[in-house]
């Protein structure tokens, strides 16, 4: 016998991803989904832009990494609530995972939440967390060609950040291949160029950031208006 | 990398209409593919036999379709039924 099924694959994860994006949008969190290649400079980022972030907003970090919780353990040594998930050789977060982090987290107390998920350029791009923003991580030691050889990572990004620009005098690095190539794969993309090791740019990241967050809040304020009639 | 949850995922699928339909054995599982999803065709081959194994889905024949967009999708699977449920 044959049975048509026409469902997709991932449904049980994209059903748990709703329920996630549900939950955090009754709680009116925000989330970015924070990707980028082993060593980007994920953390960095987060180490460096947190100082910046605090004083508006409460945050949380979930982090995910395939084995030890050194990533958790930086962003909490900031005093910041965060959450470690081991994928145990995974390669990307999933619905299922979200969740489980979600559950560990007060809810209740946070406005941003920021998933650094796992270093990888190309799965994490598969899976959607029900996050509101990507921001996408680049460091000028991999190269410009990274944005046409893994489009996917980048297509979808809302903004990208490319990471330590300090050392552009000592890499072959084109910038202007970098800037063409990913315009014309994602127009609508915020490019920022920063330094985490000397703090340039941080502050128009989290600039950038915090508008999310506004652009976010003020979308809930909408459809809360339209549901009330 | 990622093909291995896909194929997890694919096989849950699988089972659970193999048992809704008392299946005893499944023997062809059609799924689409689309270009844009970045998923590798090889490995999602590999990934289905070694997942397979040991299963009611141990053996059957595997045709990954393409599509130019991003689905992923289970298209049909075929089996034989238990006797006693099947026949009309």
């Amino acid at each position: 016998m044959k049975i048509d099924i026409n469902q997709r694959i991932l449904s049980a994860h994209e059903a748990k991803t709703a329920q996630n994006k549900q939950l955090l949008a009754a709680k009116r969190i925000v989330t970015i989904n924070l990707m980028g290649s082993p060593g980007a400079g994920k953390t960095s980022l987060l180490e460096g832009v947190m100082a910046l972030l605090r004083p508006d907003l409460r945050v949380a970090v979930i982090e995910g990494d395939l084995f030890t919780s050194k990533d958790a353990k930086r962003v909490a040594a900031l005093g910041i609530p965060a959450v470690q998930i081991n994928t145990r050789g995974a390669c990307h977060l999933d619905g299922n995972m979200m969740e489980g982090a979600l559950d560990q987290l007060a809810l209740d107390e946070i406005d941003l939440l920021i998933i650094e998920n796992i270093g990888n350029l190309v799965c994490p791009a598969e899976f959607d967390l029900g996050e509101d923003f990507r921001l996408c991580l680049l460091s000028v030691t991999e190269g410009e060609d990274k944005i046409t050889k893994y489009p996917l990572m980048f297509k979808d990004a809302d903004a990208v950040v490319l990471n330590k620009v300090d050392l552009l005098p000592y890499v072959d690095f084109g910038l202007k291949q970098f800037y063409q190539d990913l315009t014309l794969l994602n127009p609508q993309a915020t490019i920022l160029e920063v330094s985490c090791r000397t703090a340039a740019g941080l502050a128009e990241l989290a600039e950038w950031i915090k508008q999310c967050v506004t652009a976010k809040r003020q979308e809930l304020a909408r459809t809360a208006m339209q549901e009330k009639g | 990398m990622h093909e291995v949850s896909i194929i997890q995922s694919l096989m849950d699928q699988v089972e659970r209409y193999a048992a809704e339909y008392a299946m005893t054995k499944v023997s062809r599982v059609v799924i689409r593919v689309g270009d844009q999803t970045g998923v590798c065709k090889d490995s999602l081959q590999f990934a289905f036999s070694a997942i397979s194994q040991g299963t009611l889905v141990e053996g059957a024949e595997f045709v990954i379709e393409h599509t130019p967009g991003r689905e992923l999708d289970l298209q049909t699977i075929e089996g034989e039924q238990e006797e006693s449920v099947g026949e009309n």
